[in-house]
């Protein structure tokens, strides 16, 4: 990954802003009532962050878990005799942005009759 | 990607973990996390989570000191890194806490009181300091707090040292001042007081490390030995160990920190001779004893008062064996030994001109922020959960970033293959 948040989020203040104005166009066609707290817009925008990156962290771990190539299951972790392919589960992490779900490649030795997680190549390496 | 099957984030994990190892309980942790950070997790959740983490940190460190043991002995005692800085002045200070272990019942234990659940912790506390080496003592005077006979009363309470009965100072109003105090009160102007709140020579504090366990001093010290061998204090110039007067803490020097300067807490030594300088004594007769006592150990000069207290001893008679501890006989009598079997450990006025720390406040400030945590009446801890909470807190104290690190090394290593069921 290696990439540095700070200068992203740099890289991408001037789109940021634009999607922000819609946003805010959107939700606000009329602008931002009067007698509006500062709270209250806090909480909208935080929760809009919020959803923004929960969804963002979403698309990228399941694009790679569905991209894992059946053939790569890799060796079972006990007997290290061959995988094979079992249907995918679910699982759900709680981020800090909020709860995000992917399905999970799964491997089964047909030996030893161990389901696994395979790890190699591991997600994000 | 470095996520685990705890179900949580790495980030998540993070603020789990320090939440649960900085409230004063779970409880606290899991309300903190839904305030702060908008996360909603229960505290039994969060307790797993510590322990988890606990119990891989404590693996981590015992196998550092494992691997610390097999090196060659000239090794154990040589800089760990040469490509790192080497620290000018290190101090390492040692002492014991309280917590409460929840014991299984057994025929032994069901007859014993509920104050029997309190067991001993260890903590270490390993300092940096920025100092020089002065050509004599910088700071000669005892500093004024130690003579404010109000604030001492209360440090020594503070402590848990007895002082003579009927010592009230508050109801006795302030003591006539003595010679020594006017003449020093006459030639210190308003803006050398000033100057005074910051002790001339005093070492600048840089890093310090924490380390806290449920282990016996003997498992402890290998413990300490490691982590200061890491920071690589053995490289250093000046070196000192503080501690106590328990006797287990210069066996924990000589065994483990030979070549480090081993030195007494003053406040300790203040603390018996305060008590034995009222000691049957009115509060001007021992007031004016006291100052010129402390003077004379704040200088280095524990040799000069040793005669005058077995005299003193001697006249007031032997203590009987069941002696109370406010006894004026017993309070001079564990002074004049006190003093004289850490007489050694005192000279002051050389440690000052060396730059070295002679105060375990470090230590001992270390303790309450471990105890805000662990410690409480209604706290009782299995020795597992004791041990990883004791190892959490300790890493949080730490400024060393040792929590980073173990976080970034966690992640990398995250994601191995590993069995999650067996089918039927």
């Amino acid at each position: 990954m290696n990439q540095d948040a700070a200068a992203v989020r740099k890289a991408f203040q001037v789109r940021l802003g634009q999607m922000a104005r819609e946003l805010g166009r959107e939700l606000y066609p009329d602008g931002l009532p009067r007698g509006t707290k500062f709270s209250e817009l806090e909480d909208l925008a935080g929760a809009l962050g919020d959803e923004m990156a929960r969804q963002f962290i979403e698309t990228h771990v399941r694009g790679q878990a569905e991209d894992w190539p059946d053939d790569e299951l890799g060796e079972c972790p006990a007997c290290g005799g061959p995988a094979r392919k079992t249907p995918d589960q679910p699982r759900v992490l709680t981020t800090t942005r909020g709860d995000v779900a992917w399905k999970e490649r799964v491997g089964n030795c047909p030996a030893c009759r161990r389901f696994f997680f395979p790890s190699k190549p591991s997600h994000g390496r | 990607m470095g996520v685990d099957r705890t179900g949580y984030s790495p980030r998540v994990q993070h603020k789990i973990v320090y939440a649960g190892a900085s409230n004063v309980s779970y409880q606290a942790a899991s309300q903190e996390l839904a305030e702060l950070a908008d996360l909603r997790i229960g505290p039994k959740p969060v307790e797993r989570l510590v322990r988890r983490i606990g119990r891989e940190r404590i693996d981590q460190r015992d196998a550092a000191v494992v691997a610390h043991q097999r090196l060659p002995l000239m090794k154990q005692d040589a800089v760990a890194n040469p490509r790192r800085s080497t620290p000018s002045t290190v101090m390492v200070s040692i002492d014991g806490g309280r917590i409460q272990i929840r014991s299984k019942p057994s025929k032994e234990t069901q007859s014993e009181p509920a104050a029997n659940h309190w067991r001993e912790s260890k903590t270490a506390v390993l300092e940096t300091y920025q100092s020089e080496v002065h050509p004599t003592d910088p700071d000669p005077h005892v500093p004024r707090c130690f003579h404010d006979l109000k604030r001492t009363t209360k440090m020594i309470r503070g402590l848990g040292h007895a002082l003579p009965v009927g010592l009230d100072i508050d109801a006795e109003g302030p003591p006539p001042k003595t010679k020594t105090t006017e003449t020093s009160e006459t030639s210190e102007t308003s803006e050398t007081r000033n100057a005074r709140s910051i002790r001339p020579g005093r070492p600048k504090r840089l890093v310090r490390s924490v380390l806290a366990s449920r282990k016996c001093s003997e498992d402890f010290g290998p413990i300490v030995h490691q982590a200061a061998w890491a920071r690589n204090f053995f490289g250093a110039k000046q070196k000192a160990f503080l501690g106590d007067g328990l006797p287990v803490n210069w066996t924990l020097q000589r065994r483990h920190f030979a070549r480090f300067t081993p030195i007494l807490d003053f406040v300790h030594a203040l603390s018996y001779v305060f008590a034995a300088a009222f000691a049957g004594r009115s509060l001007s007769e021992g007031a004016a004893i006291y100052k010129r006592w402390i003077q004379a150990v704040w200088e280095g000069r524990v040799a000069a008062i040793l005669p005058e207290l077995e005299a003193r001893s001697t006249a007031l008679g032997t203590p009987p064996k069941e002696s109370v501890e406010s006894d004026p006989r017993r309070l001079v009598f564990e002074a004049w030994r006190y003093l004289r079997n850490n007489a050694e450990r005192m000279r002051y006025d050389e440690y000052r001109r060396q730059g070295l720390p002679i105060m375990t406040s470090a230590v001992e400030s270390a303790i309450k922020m471990i105890n805000h945590r662990v410690k409480g009446s209604e706290k009782f801890w299995s020795e597992p959960g004791a041990e990883a909470i004791l190892q959490l807190r300790a890493d949080y104290l730490s400024e060393t970033g040792v929590m980073d690190q173990f976080w970034s090394t966690r992640e990398t290593q995250a994601g191995h293959a590993r069995p999650y069921r067996r089918a039927s």
